[in-house]
């Protein structure tokens, strides 16, 4: 098994199959997993258990070289390749003691080789984990692992301070979501125009996603310009609302943003 | 703890022995070092027999491999360890009630609940005779799943006590259990002081969503520390700490369990179908085993929107724990 220090700085994320990320940015649904999984790592002063939930190996890693921005010492230990039930304990007793978090990747492939015998292993020696490991633990699962884990170590499992799902795939995009109108140099007609394509759309949307909250942020935006500002306040509050659902906490200080924007343009 | 009791080197030399015996083979059949060769100090006191096997137990968490062989050990010779016991064990509790301490001995033997499949059933049911060869009164803690396994388990043991979840209140009624609703909030306050709270009715919150589940109530409350920059816990993070929680419990259910659990919350407190997919949702705690054994589902569970729509189109009235 490899053990991998992180490098600090974004992964450039190479684009694969289609559903990947292309960008290298996170998805603003994860914001609030992600400043949550922050605090824990900030706050905790002893042995922690996190659970991260992900399908994306290439945003797994941005998920972990962004937390790296933080804790440069934090490291991956990958056990992909392991068939012993002992692989994460043998592992762990190479590291020196420390607080700095690690990271435990390819399970999946470690129970593929190891068997049933691995997790049995696991739940029976949980307290040897805890005392090799005065850090946080962030054990990277597919979601389809999940149930089994706790199924089969429910000791462990009982012990976890927090699941942390990364694991949703990106949001579908409509033509009007891709076209967004550059607001300052457009003229009335043309803002009026994207309002009712904007509004047209939303109309038929059952639940709106990130996206969509996005356009109402655009709306907003639209309307703060034609000297709207209720209208401007409401589609920011409802962009708001959505995000917050979402657990997007990146999206909604960005609407919590627009709508202090509104007030100080109101005066 | 220390209980003051000198006891007789006679009665623990055939305990040292056989554990020397037993350290002994262990090191010869395998690669073990001479780690549990050290063999046990001479104590005379309480707790003598936690001293002597602590070193197999340790040796045991820290290596599967020798798990294994230890175990094997142990089984070839439990006839003569519990004989060595039996010897000292009347002495014990003969001196505990000269000396006015304590009427008899119970031996508490916790953590047996994680043996598993083949493991549990070799202890609580295959192995039994060897257990019951120890002349001490004693209780085990027990997986659920070996409650359920064909009565084997009732005749074996002289009495089956189910710990069950605290019992908010009884099943379809909007009563609360007042000394339930009295110990959580004090369980919480042992390790969180009430100030940290805007109010007492977001406790009250937290209790409802836990379902009588202290662990999860205490889960719910650090969940409620992942959300907060400063300030008292407020109504509106309890409920994110809920919903995270049920987010957590969403990964554990089928799709076709929320069906089963709608029936079974619907169903008079009789309603306990024993199946393979009952005794799953119980071991993952999904379903909840409450005084006088009716079950009911973690409330996290009835806030998933599978539930809510399983429920409604059986047109049960499932609105979770009662409310204040």
């Amino acid at each position: 098994m490899a053990l991998l220090p992180v490098e600090p700085g974004l992964a450039a994320a190479a684009a694969t199959a289609g559903h990947e990320p292309a960008t290298g940015q996170l998805d603003g649904r994860h914001s609030g997993d992600l400043l949550r999984l922050q605090r824990l790592l900030e706050h905790g002063d002893g042995f922690q258990l996190v659970f991260a939930l992900s399908v994306s190996t290439i945003y797994r890693q941005l998920i972990i070289d962004h937390v790296g921005l933080h804790h440069p010492a934090a490291t991956i230990i990958d056990l992909q390749q392991a068939s012993d039930p002992s692989a994460l304990f043998d592992a762990l007793r190479q590291r020196p003691a420390g607080q700095q978090p690690v990271h435990l990747i390819g399970i999946e492939g470690w129970l593929h080789g190891a068997g049933a015998a691995a997790l049995r292993a696991l739940n029976y020696r949980r307290e040897s984990l805890a005392a090799a490991r005065r850090g946080t633990l962030v054990v990277w699962l597919e979601p389809g692992t999940v149930a089994r884990f706790a199924h089969q170590e429910p000791d462990l499992w009982a012990w976890r301070a927090a699941v942390l799902d990364f694991s949703h795939p990106p949001e579908p995009r409509a033509v009007v979501h891709e076209q967004r109108l550059f607001i300052g140099a457009a003229e009335r007609d043309a803002r009026e125009r994207r309002l009712a394509e904007i509004n047209a759309h939303l109309q038929g949307v059952k639940d709106p996603g990130g996206p969509d909250a996005g356009l109402l942020l655009e709306a907003s935006g639209i309307e703060a310009e034609l000297g709207r500002p209720e209208l401007a306040m409401a589609h920011a509050k409802a962009a708001r609302a959505i995000f917050r659902g979402l657990d997007d906490r990146h999206g909604e200080a960005l609407a919590a943003g627009c709508a202090a924007d509104i007030l100080q343009a109101r005066g | 703890m220390e209980a003051g009791i000198e006891v007789p080197q006679v009665y623990l030399a055939p305990l040292q022995e056989w554990f020397r015996q037993v350290s002994h083979q262990i090191s010869r059949s395998s690669s073990v070092d001479g780690a549990l060769a050290t063999g046990a100090e001479v104590k005379t006191r309480l707790p003598l027999v936690g001293s002597l096997f602590a070193h197999l137990t340790t040796a045991i968490r820290s290596n599967s491999t020798w798990k294994t062989e230890i175990r094997e050990q142990v089984r070839n010779s439990f006839t003569d360890l519990a004989h060595r016991f039996n010897q000292l064990l009347p002495f014990v509790e003969g001196e505990l009630r000269r000396q006015g301490r304590a009427r008899a001995l119970i031996f508490v033997v916790d953590s047996t609940d994680r043996l598993r499949g083949d493991e549990a059933e070799a202890f609580f049911i295959r192995d039994i005779h060897q257990l019951r060869q120890l002349r001490a009164n004693s209780i085990y803690s027990a997986p659920i799943t070996i409650l359920d396994e064909q009565g084997a388990v009732g005749q074996n043991f002289d009495a089956i006590e189910r710990l069950t979840m605290l019992k908010l209140a009884d099943k379809g009624s909007a009563k609360r259990n007042e000394i339930a609703w009295q110990r959580l909030p004090e369980l919480v306050h042992k390790r969180l002081p009430a100030e940290n709270f805007n109010h007492e009715t977001t406790l009250d919150h937290l209790i409802a969503h836990s379902g009588g589940h202290p662990r999860d109530l205490l889960r719910l409350v650090n969940l409620c520390f992942q959300e907060i920059d400063e300030g008292p816990i407020t109504q509106a993070m309890a409920a994110t700490a809920a919903r995270r929680l049920s987010n957590e419990y969403r990964r554990l259910v089928q799709p076709t369990d929320y069906r089963l659990l709608a029936d079974i919350d619907r169903g008079p407190p009789a309603h306990t179908p024993a199946t393979i997919e009952t005794r799953r949702l119980l071991y993952d705690l999904v379903l909840l085993d409450c005084n006088s054994y009716w079950w009911q589902t973690h409330p996290a569970v009835q806030a998933l929107e599978g539930y809510r729509s399983a429920a409604a189109a059986g047109g049960a009235g499932a609105d979770g724990p009662p409310a204040r």
